[in-house]
């Protein structure tokens, strides 16, 4: 009995170890190729070399590319995140009329094949003008980021002990004081999280980059995509390289938050 | 203390809360004195904690007025009421240090900075905390957060102080402790407090009046010793301390003296200021403590048989079946008495004026 339970435990934690491997190995077999000497992409390596990150770093087609991402995903973090929790902050008041429907407003391009909603945008934009601009593309990534804004700063309100807002008005504190001093602060975790799945939705997001940008506006992974298909070299290795490092300290960011989060909830145990 | 002479703090008439058809607060009146401690005392579900709520601004009523020094308030935003309030889980800011915390009113209050620090010092002392101002509420224990919490209500002076079940979450010797701390700062400060609790105990020790609620209404509102020994419901009667409540009917009444035949045939003498005449129905309380074995001679006299006896230490808790009358349970010390055993025969003493009438509800 406790032997067959055994191996089943080891076949569980195989199995484990399979899917991981499964989702990380295409990520970790880039990284080495980019270090390599040699010009075509395979293993073994050849030698170690820094030379695709120096082409990398002399490449203004690429600098361009970097400036367009940065200035796309910081803005659309910058509205997307006060836009979603100030709608998470909406939808957590008590039930009203068609509360529901703004809820899957909100979140339906979540939910839409990212290129139904690129196409419908391409459409509107380039009858308003927009096609072709960073500005577009901006408002465009706003809306596919915005409902995780919305998405992670629920999660916090739900966890905001409402009492909290009550002892605030008591102690003479209006609406936008309370907001400031007391909700904004115990939210702040999920607003961050939430501006971090903004950036990296629009960082990484290239079916409306293609749909939506002409040269001017190329952002990194529209350049990375053709990269791969024009003149597949390491230096697309290289980018890729310092973008799963940049991924993985946002993603080591928003773990602690997590945790930050949790340990102040748990307060009268 | 002169309760009817001085003018009302608070004044709650006629206030309903509705929750779609069910009547959580049905018509209360209610007066609260400057200065007194106030306790709202009832059974869970009883209405004590909405009516908190329409005080301090957190619920709306239905129908009905609340006045605070004469001025209308029932419409006005909780954070213009200037009522402290003290939560039964404590509320307490958990990103701000305590000083934080206490600091938070006055600030809000646009108070000095040098004058803040000083009063959330004193604030401090008065709840016993000195040293503990820099943690984080996490870092406090139960007892601990409740003294901040109450600091953080008393340090804007506040015209009223509520505090919903504030000990409940405590341990017993806690508990006892800090409503010894809690009546010594209501003598220190003088504020007016309006205190929620479902403990009858807590309630007659801290309280200068109670009010005593059932189901959305307020059975009676009156001094611990006159709820205790005046009931003036059967529901307060059986609420408040241990009471037998025997249902029977007027017999004659002459004066204040009434006679009770019950179901059972049996017939009693008691007092009543209650109208009451011959024919109606009523309830009859007598506490276990004015029943006694009886000496022979004086009182009114009834025989009865022994059910069952529960030693409980310093005392006996003997329930007998009093021939023609009912169930009653009274209590012996343990020593220095006839013994007595289960099924034997013994007369018991009922005196009339400790004999209660109260209207059947
Ligand atoms: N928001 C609400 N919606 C519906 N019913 C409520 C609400 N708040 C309280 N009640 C009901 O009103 C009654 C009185 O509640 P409450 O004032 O909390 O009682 P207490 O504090 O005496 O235990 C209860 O029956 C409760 O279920
Ligand atoms: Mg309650």
């Amino acid at each position: 009995m406790t032997d067959s339970t055994y191996w089943w435990k080891l076949a569980g934690k195989a199995f484990g170890v399979g899917v991981l491997l499964f989702l990380i190995a295409p990520i970790i077999a880039i990284i080495p190729l980019s270090f390599n000497t040699s010009s075509i992409l395979t293993y073994p390596l050849e030698g170690f070399s820094l030379k695709w990150y120096a082409k990398f770093f002399a490449d203004p087609r690429w600098w361009t590319a970097i400036k367009n991402s940065l200035i796309v995903g910081v803005a659309t973090v910058g509205i997307a995140t006060p836009l979603g929790t100030l709608a998470a902050l909406g939808l957590s008041m008590t039930g009203f009329r068609g509360k529901s429907f703004i809820i899957a407003g909100f979140m339906s391009p979540m939910v839409v094949p990212t290129v139904i909603t690129a196409v419908g945008i391409y459409f509107l934009f380039s009858r308003l003008g927009l096609a072709n601009s960073l500005s577009g593309l901006v408002l465009a990534h706003t809306a596919l980021a915005a409902p995780f804004v919305v998405i992670t700063v629920s999660a916090s309100l739900s966890q905001l002990d409402r009492v909290l807002l009550r002892a605030s008005a008591s102690l003479g504190a209006g609406g936008l004081t309370t907001f400031w001093r007391v909700t904004m602060p115990l939210i702040m975790p999920g607003i961050v999280s939430g501006a971090i799945f903004a950036f990296t939705t629009s960082f990484d997001e290239v079916v409306v980059a293609i749909l939506l940008t002409g040269p001017e506006q190329r952002t990194l992974p529209r350049e990375l995509l053709s990269g791969t298909r024009e003149n597949l070299d390491p230096t697309v290795m290289a980018v890729a390289t310092l973008l799963i490092t940049l991924s993985v300290i946002l993603l080591l960011v928003f773990t602690a938050l997590q945790q930050r989060s949790s340990r102040l909830v748990d307060k009268d145990q | 203390m002169a309760i009817a002479a001085a003018s009302p703090i608070v004044r709650l008439s006629g206030v309903s809360k509705n929750y779609g058809i069910y009547k959580a607060i049905d018509r209360i009146d209610l007066d609260i004195v400057p200065g007194e401690f106030i306790t709202f005392l009832g059974p869970s579900g009883s209405g004590k904690t909405t009516t908190l709520m329409m005080l301090a601004g957190f619920e709306t009523p239905s129908e009905g007025a609340i006045e605070m020094d004469g001025r209308r308030i029932e419409r006005l935003p909780a954070h213009k009421r200037n009522i402290g309030v003290v939560f039964q889980n404590y509320a307490l800011f958990p990103h701000m240090s305590v000083r934080e915390n206490l600091a938070f009113p006055l600030n809000v209050r646009r108070v000095p900075t040098a004058e803040i620090r000083s009063r959330v010092d004193a604030a401090l002392a008065m709840v016993h905390l000195d040293g503990l101002a820099e943690r984080k509420p996490v870092q406090l224990s139960g007892g601990q957060q409740q003294r901040v919490a109450l600091a953080r209500a008393i340090i804007f002076k506040p015209r009223l102080i509520v505090l919903d079940e504030p000990l409940g979450a405590l341990d017993k010797n806690l508990r006892e402790h800090l409503q010894a701390e809690l009546k010594s700062l209501h003598r220190d400060l003088g504020t007016t407090m309006v205190f929620v609790t479902h403990d009858q105990s807590e309630a007659l020790t801290l309280s200068d009046r109670v009010a005593v609620f059932n189901k959305g209404r307020i059975e009676q509102i009156d001094t611990p010793e006159a709820l205790y020994e005046r009931p003036a419901t059967p529901f307060v009667a059986s609420f408040i301390g241990e009471n037998n409540m025997l249902p029977g009917n007027i017999e004659t009444r002459n004066g204040d003296e009434v006679a009770i035949r019950f179901a059972g045939g049996g017939l009693l003498q008691a007092r009543s200021q209650a109208s009451c005449k011959p024919g109606d129905e009523i309830i009859l309380s007598i506490r276990p403590e004015n029943i006694r074995r009886a000496s022979a001679g004086a009182g009114q006299h009834v025989s009865a048989t022994i059910i069952d006896i529960v030693y409980l230490g310093d005392q006996r808790r003997i329930l007998v079946e009093a021939d023609g009358i009912g169930r009653l349970v009274f209590k012996t010390g343990a020593a220095g008495e006839k013994p007595i055993t289960q099924g034997e025969r013994i007369d018991i003493e009922l005196s009339a004026g400790t004999c209660r009438v109260l209207p059947k509800q």
